[in-house]
């Protein structure tokens, strides 16, 4: 596989994982007011929320994955965990970074609920308000498709859902039973 | 309709369903993104309200309009009569290249002969001019010649016998 693929495979890989989690932030919104969701009972809204963080979570692995064996990128082992030490625009990288660790707690917290409890499962979900605008700003900051207006296009929607969601969310008629 | 594996059916489906846009969607992103990493220069538009690359192109010259000649005025085109099919003429006989002649032989160079041994040059012997002795008994009258007066002598008053000569005396440096 050419270098341009590589390149081109793990951007592809890293914008879809991006539309992930905002799904995955917007179902986990819906999942927490109880309600269902069009044809979605409430256990299904939040077994696709489980499905849809995991499979955000491989792609943010394939991303990873393939712009390490990309020449051109020049990842090394140490960025994946560090933030900021990167060689191109270490502030944008660092910021993908960051978000990786936080991405890692955030799943692993949640693989452990049963053994952690409810309560730091909950504190460390919280984090996850901030998991993804450092997501939107590490693709439009380190991306190179930024000035694209299909990109520009779909980092507007992606905005446009967790928008919509965090409205629902802070309405005080969240939750199913909140009038009861 | 409403039961809970009609609900885990539906969660699947959506599931799979989002997997599926998933696996699409990496695909067209990274084929966008490919399309503009591989993308030459030279074939990006220009934008359309940049005023430097609009102000940078040079106008179009002016389109001159040809006269079309009308079908009338032309000439008739003289139609050339068909030659007439000539004789037919046999090519050339074949001629064979000539035989192949072999070189000739290669002659070895001659072979090289030593130049021949310097013989030096034979020595030359001065022989002492002979002393002439009178006879015993003679003697010239009113000669007045002694025999001291025909002997030569040295610088030291010796009587020699001749010249102290050296022949050259060669010696070869080599070559």
């Amino acid at each position: 596989m050419s270098s341009e693929a590589l390149w081109a495979l793990g951007r592809g890989n890293g914008i879809v994982a991006l539309g992930f989690m905002t799904l995955s932030v917007a179902l986990g919104i819906a999942t927490r007011s109880g309600r269902p969701l069009f044809a979605l009972p409430r256990f299904g809204v939040a077994d696709v929320h489980r499905f849809v963080a995991l499979a955000a979570t491989l792609l943010v692995a394939l991303h990873m994955g393939l712009l390490f064996m990309d020449p051109y990128a020049k990842l090394r082992f140490i960025d994946f965990v560090v933030p900021f030490l990167g060689a191109y625009r270490p502030l944008w990288q660092g910021l993908g970074t960051v978000g990786f660790d936080l991405l890692a707690v955030v799943i692993l917290t949640s693989l452990l609920r049963q053994r952690l409890g409810l309560r730091i499962f909950r504190a460390v979900h919280w984090t996850t308000y901030l998991l993804w605008p450092i997501a939107l700003a590490h693709a439009l900051g380190n991306g190179t498709d930024t000035g694209r207006i299909w990109f520009l296009g779909f980092a507007g929607a992606c905005a446009l859902v967790v928008g919509v969601a965090l409205v629902l969310r802070l309405r005080s008629n969240f939750t199913e039973y909140a009038d009861a | 309709m409403d039961s809970p594996r009609s609900g885990f059916r539906r969660a699947a489906v959506a599931s799979w369903a989002l997997a599926g846009i998933g696996v699409a969607g990496v695909a067209g992103v990274s084929a966008l993104t490919y399309a503009d990493t591989v993308k030459p220069a030279g074939a990006q538009a220009p934008a359309a309200g940049d005023p430097s690359t609009l102000e940078s192109i040079p106008p179009a010259p002016p389109v001159v309009a040809l006269p079309v000649p009308v079908a009338a005025d032309l000439p008739a085109p003289a139609v050339a009569p068909l030659p007439v099919a000539a004789a037919y003429t046999p090519p050339p006989a074949y001629t064979p290249p000539p035989a192949y002649a072999p070189a000739p032989a290669d002659t070895p160079p001659p072979a090289y002969a030593p130049a021949p041994a310097y013989t030096p040059p034979p020595a030359v012997v001065q022989q002492s001019v002979p002393v002439w002795a009178p006879a015993a008994g003679s003697q010239s009258s009113g000669g007045g010649s002694s025999s001291s007066s025909t002997k030569r002598r040295g610088s030291t008053g010796s009587v020699s016998g001749g010249n102290k000569f050296t022949p050259p005396h060669t010696t070869s440096k080599g070559s």
